[in-house]
């Protein structure tokens, strides 16, 4: 598959009180219509990915909104998939593109989190999970999250301080991030001391519940050649499920989810893990991006903590993973992420991100995943040669 | 957010562990199931006698409306012993008192409720096991 990136875009993330749902979708929807030197007549069908609007901001039919940002009455469709939601409208674009229907689609996505008391956030996120049975008990993202890392420790033998480095790699990129919610170098005593959210996780080990907007504008490859805007093209775009409950799964410590979508992203762009450059992995814990990097392929299992310890994952290492700094860093306003992520990808490939550039970018991989591990899908850009 | 008629649709679930038992190939769910593995849509009731080992467990610090007056309190990933493997929360036990692989039984209490006058929530939370 071939489909062109052709304008991308995110807000910083951040909470952001001085701006709403609105604000902060038109801030990104009218700056990638200007990187991709477009008008909004141009756009002829949108896809906005949002999950907590309904229960947060009291707003649905985000669809409506999107479009009449733009003042445009083209067909606009939200789509949700909880944490991927962002990643699953992408999809959603592309096979608009595919079927024939459009030549240019726009995909956005936003997220207005602080606008509430955090245990009303809390609660939104846990109708990621299956709300009947592990929603009734009390379990909080973090809380499945933690079940999940303290069955990991206790398989692989890995250290605290070893999923630390997680976070403090994480934090080192997003230093270098100007749009990141956290600029800030932390340290691994810095995670450990910080306060325990669900045992073993603490605070650092978490992302934050932020504010922010992406969005990216798809078009045929002919469309992009023939408005000079061709260069980054997503080779693969691929989508898998599992269990809406964790406890309904054999395995705790690998998602198979992440698994199916790797290995068909893999096979359809007719590349292997070893090739690519730079990867964006659903870091919402720091055990999400340790498991994340054995289920894609890049590690075997159980080796990727060591990997992170030694250095492996950092900016222009072995493997570059979440340049931008990760949900942890970057921030993670859910709707947004999945396509944060492709702006990350789409700008190194660029070669536009200055101090923290990959060098010689050619390929890159974006891991987003809603849920604990429930809906995940993964894209494969590539810059053209 | 909890509701009274969800809570009353769920009690046989929450109440009491009545799971079902697919009549093809035997295998256990709880809760119930539309569909088994094996591809057959019949199932029987099952109750379960509600003991089982932990596989994993936390203590968790920040939570929902529902539940933040009530951290921290401790959730378990368990392994019945007919098979299912269930979410919840433990009591009558701090975290330093559980383990992987500890064995553990089902007691009746008190979830949450819906403020001062509105709905108390019960279900069954898990004790640690210390005479098996």
């Amino acid at each position: 598959m071939n489909i062109a990136v052709i304008g991308a875009s995110c807000t910083p993330y951040g909470e952001w009180w001085d701006k709403s749902l609105r604000d902060l979708l038109a801030q990104a929807q009218l700056a990638a219509l200007d990187d991709a030197g477009l008008a909004a007549k141009d756009i002829q069908e949108i896809f906005v990915a949002n999950m907590c609007a309904g229960q947060l901001s009291g707003q649905v039919n985000l669809g409506a909104m999107a479009a009449d940002i733009l003042g445009i009455h083209i067909p606009s469709t939200r789509i949700e998939g909880a944490c991927a939601s962002g990643a699953l409208a992408i999809r959603a674009g592309i096979a608009a593109l595919e079927s024939g229907r459009a030549e240019v689609v726009m995909v956005s996505g936003v997220e207005k989190m602080t606008d509430v008391d955090h245990a009303l956030a809390t609660e939104s996120l846990m109708s990621a999970t299956d709300y009947e049975t592990e929603g009734f008990v009390g379990a909080t993202f973090p809380g499945l999250f933690a079940l999940v890392t303290r069955a990991y420790m206790h398989q692989f033998g890995i250290t605290r301080e070893q999923l630390a480095l997680v976070s403090v790699k994480n934090h080192k990129h997003g230093a270098l991030n100007p749009r990141a919610h956290f600029r800030k170098e932390i340290s691994v005593t810095d995670v450990l001391k910080s306060s325990m959210v669900a045992d073993p996780l603490t605070l650092l080990d978490c992302s934050p519940v932020s504010d922010g907007a992406a969005c990216i504008i798809l078009s045929t490859p002919a469309f992009a050649k023939e408005i000079g805007k061709h260069g980054v093209n997503i080779i693969a775009s691929t989508q898998a499920s599992d269990t809406l409950a964790l406890s309904h799964r054999k395995e705790f410590t690998q998602f198979y989810a992440t698994q199916q979508a790797a290995q068909q992203a893999f096979m359809i762009a007719s590349i292997k893990p070893s090739d690519v450059d730079l990867v964006e992995v659903h870091d919402a814990f720091s055990m999400a991006e340790i498991i994340a990097l054995e289920d894609l392929g890049f590690f075997e299992r159980g080796t990727a903590a060591f990997a992170t310890a030694e250095g492996k994952t950092v900016l222009n290492g072995q493997l570059t993973v979440n340049s931008s700094g990760g949900l942890k860093a970057k921030g993670h306003p859910v709707g947004a992420s999945g396509i944060g992520q492709i702006v990350e990808l789409v700008q190194q490939l660029r070669g536009q991100c200055g101090v923290r550039q990959v060098n010689n970018a050619k390929i890159g991989l974006a891991h987003s995943m809603g849920g604990l591990g429930a809906t995940v899908a993964v894209h494969i850009l590539a810059k053209e040669a | 957010m909890m509701s009274p008629i969800e809570h009353w649709r769920l009690t046989q679930n929450r109440y009491q562990l009545e799971g079902v038992q697919c009549e093809s190939c035997a295998k256990v769910y709880y809760p119930q199931k539309f569909l088994c593995a094996c591809g057959s849509q019949k199932f029987s009731s099952k109750k379960l006698v509600g003991r089982g080992k932990i596989l994993s467990f936390t203590e968790v610090f920040g939570s929902s409306r529902a539940f933040k007056n009530m951290v921290p309190y401790c959730l378990a990933l368990i392994e019945l012993e007919e098979g299912p493997t269930i979410l919840t929360q433990m009591t009558d036990a701090t975290l330093q008192e559980l383990s992987v692989g500890q064995p553990v039984r089902s007691v009746f209490r008190r979830y949450c409720a819906d403020g001062q006058d509105g709905l108390i929530y019960y279900g069954l939370k898990f004790v640690p096991d210390f005479n098996r």
